[in-house]
């Protein structure tokens, strides 16, 4: 974890000069200005003073926080236990990542399962699936419909034959 | 360069698994030859794939022979842009699926290897074929030898999924019969010219109403091919239950005969009712997409996932498709070829673990990447990969179909980029069950993957990085075929309006 971030810090320290001081001076803008610029395109540049001014703001931020944590951790350990019983809600909310990851799961993952479960149940195995079979089930039960009159009695079909034979001279002779 | 290459391509499997069926009674003979004879096949291919020509749209390495002279049948065929990837890939899945069946088929081996054979024949005889007679015989060949892989080799339901697999595929089969037939009578009576040419039937300008029937009969045998919502449920009992081996063909090859019958005959033969249908499959293969992804995500088997999550990329190829334009084609073309590769190698993946565990249910699992790291890495390399990430074959495939698909509806490729979404969390929430967390005390003496079991995976490591770094030695053999479909197509539409 350290070495990680000791090499991060390093990185840090390359990008500043990178980037230049005043801004859109460094390296990397001379690099990609021919690609990014065409020439024609106006690009609103911060002035000078602006740009110093926030530079000032994040170098004031970072030693606050520095001297913050150092105080906080390092010369007063009773400090964190007292803000935190301070400010309860605040400190409980923060511990716990603003409750992300709950709310995430509840308002996303869950739906998300939820519905994707009723598809595969309720509608691919319930419905789609249902059909497919169906047309199965509708052949097997017609299949066993016909089947009883396959009797394989020579008596029954030569008699059922004849019936037929009866029926149809009939129809035909009195039209 | 041999004379005849596609026939070549066509027979030498049917006559390597003949001479297996008199002469070799050995099973581990059998088996080694049936390998060898796989990889002479994918040598055979080489040339074919060098020696075509990019710069030529239509079909190449024709062979025509006449066959039925009374029924206009000729034995016809040859090679274009669009089918010469999928000729390919038919080839190398064999290979590789007879050599991942090795250990893992245990009775009558001699006769699955046989089995596998035939239907690598049948496989590329549907790719070439020009005449429809021919075509119908080899899609139809092609189910016997997937009906007994399944049935025989496969899981404990394995008959009911053999049937259903069969039953489904069967009734679009017939539909498409009777288009076949249709446009076989309405060509000859138009013309006096009774013949089975496919491309002859193809330049025809058929009548708007006889189209629109054609049309949802071809379209009812290939939407459960590939399978599109909502004609997908044979797919995954069928996945499921078929041996590693049949998994491979049955999603890197059977699928793509769905799309590929789409790009051959819908838009060709009746191009005006393809048109009319363009938003109603644009819709299907949306749902599908999201569908899919969404039903993967709670599946409790690895197999089922990997099936559904098959449906979820098949509905990206049939939107590239239906998108109608240049990179909408070629992304779905490529994608095609892509999930091939990548769904073909994720079932080969968990084909692996489960010869060694005997359980699929992600529930089993858990940890077990300290023990089998090797494994680790090649099912990683294959969850990005299908998750579609840059420098893989899928990320090509899948931004090129979304470019083709937002030019033409816009709307839809915005909700089918939710599927990418859900692809990752499907295949990385697999992964943390499977491999992360804690180990099962079960799998303490988990092996690593084999030597053989390398050599199966590589190649396919070896294509994705290749589709992902420099498509263009994929896309390079569509791009003249895909112009003249496309231009066809334009004609018709500015005919329309």
């Amino acid at each position: 974890m350290t070495t990680s971030l000791v090499i991060l810090a390093f990185m840090a320290i390359i990008v500043g000069p990178l980037f230049g001081y005043p801004l859109e001076n460094g390296y990397i803008h001379r690099f990609l200005g021919p690609v990014l610029v065409s020439g024609h395109l106006h690009i609103p540049h911060l002035s000078e003073g602006v740009s110093l001014s926030l530079m000032m703001l994040s170098i004031f931020m970072g030693i606050a926080g520095i001297a913050l944590a150092y105080i906080y951790y390092m010369v007063k350990t009773d400090l964190p236990a007292k803000t935190a019983g301070l400010f309860k809600p605040l400190y409980k909310l923060s511990y716990n990542k603003w409750y992300f990851d709950e709310i995430y799961k509840s308002v996303i993952i869950d739906p998300i399962i939820t519905i994707s479960k009723f598809m595969w149940k309720g509608i691919d195995v319930n419905v789609i699936d249902f059909i497919v079979n169906s047309f199965g089930k509708v052949a097997m039960f017609l299949g066993s419909m016909f089947r009883t009159i396959q009797t394989g009695r020579i008596q029954t079909y030569i008699f059922t034959m004849i019936v037929g034979v009866i029926v149809m001279l009939t129809v035909f002779y009195s039209f | 360069m041999i004379d005849n290459v596609l026939s070549v391509l066509i027979f030498f499997p049917l006559i390597a698994a003949l001479f297996i069926f008199i002469f070799l009674r050995s099973d581990k003979i059998s088996m080694w030859m049936a390998f060898f004879a796989s990889l002479v096949e994918m040598v055979i291919v080489m040339p074919l794939m060098l020696n075509f020509d990019k710069s030529v749209a239509g079909m190449q390495f024709v062979e025509k022979y006449q066959w039925i002279k009374s029924f206009g049948i000729d034995y016809y065929v040859g090679v274009d842009g669009i089918s010469i990837l999928m000729i390919f890939l038919a080839a190398l899945l064999s290979s590789i699926s007879i050599l991942a069946s090795f250990t893992y088929i245990k009775k009558s081996k001699r006769e699955f290897y046989l089995s596998l054979l035939v239907l690598e024949s049948a496989m590329i005889g549907v790719f070439v074929s020009l005449d429809f007679f021919l075509f119908y015989i080899f899609w139809e060949a092609m189910l016997i030898p997937m009906y007994l892989i399944i049935g025989v080799w496969g899981g404990a339901n394995r008959i009911y999924a053999a049937v259903k697999f069969i039953l489904f595929t069967l009734a679009g089969s017939l539909f498409m019969l009777l288009a076949i037939l249709a446009v076989y009578f309405k060509y000859g009576s138009m013309t006096g010219d009774y013949t089975f040419n496919i491309l002859k039937i193809s330049e025809m300008v058929y009548p708007t109403q006889f189209q629109i029937i054609i049309f949802l009969a071809f379209f009812v045998a290939f939407a459960i091919k590939v399978p599109m919502f909502p004609f997908h449920t044979w797919l995954p009992d069928a996945h499921v239950e078929a041996p590693t081996a049949g998994s491979i063909i049955l999603a890197g090859v059977l699928l793509k005969m769905g799309a590929y019958g789409f790009l051959r005959f819908c838009l060709t033969i009746t191009p005006e009712a393809a048109i009319k249908f363009v938003p109603l499959i644009a819709l299907l293969s949306v749902i599908a997409i999201v569908y899919g992804a969404m039903v993967a995500l709670v599946q409790e088997d690895m197999k089922k996932l990997v099936a559904y999550s098959s449906v979820s990329h098949m509905g990206f190829v049939t939107l590239g498709i239906y998108a109608l334009n240049q990179s909408g084609v070629e992304g779905g073309i490529l994608q095609m070829f892509n999930h091939g590769i990548i769904t073909g190698a994720l079932f080969l993946l968990v084909g692996i673990v489960y010869e060694r565990t005997h359980t699929r249910m992600i529930s089993d699992y858990g940890g077990i990447a300290v023990k089998v790291p090797l494994y680790a890495t090649f099912f990683m390399i294959f969850t990005l990969a299908s998750i579609g990430l840059p420098t893989m074959g899928a990320f090509i495939g899948e931004f090129l179909v979304l470019v083709g698909s937002f030019k033409s509806f816009p709307t839809y490729a915005i909700i089918a980029i939710s599927g990418i979404i859900l692809s990752a969390f499907y295949m990385l929430w697999l992964y943390q069950r499977v491999f992360f967390q804690t180990l099962n005390t079960k799998w303490e003496l988990l092996n690593d993957m084999s030597f053989r079991e390398c050599i199966c995976v590589l190649p396919l490591v070896m294509i994705v990085f290749w589709v992902g770094v420099y498509p263009e030695t994929f896309t390079s053999y569509m791009h003249e075929s895909v112009k003249l479909l496309l231009e066809q197509i334009q004609d018709v539409q500015i005919a329309m309006n």
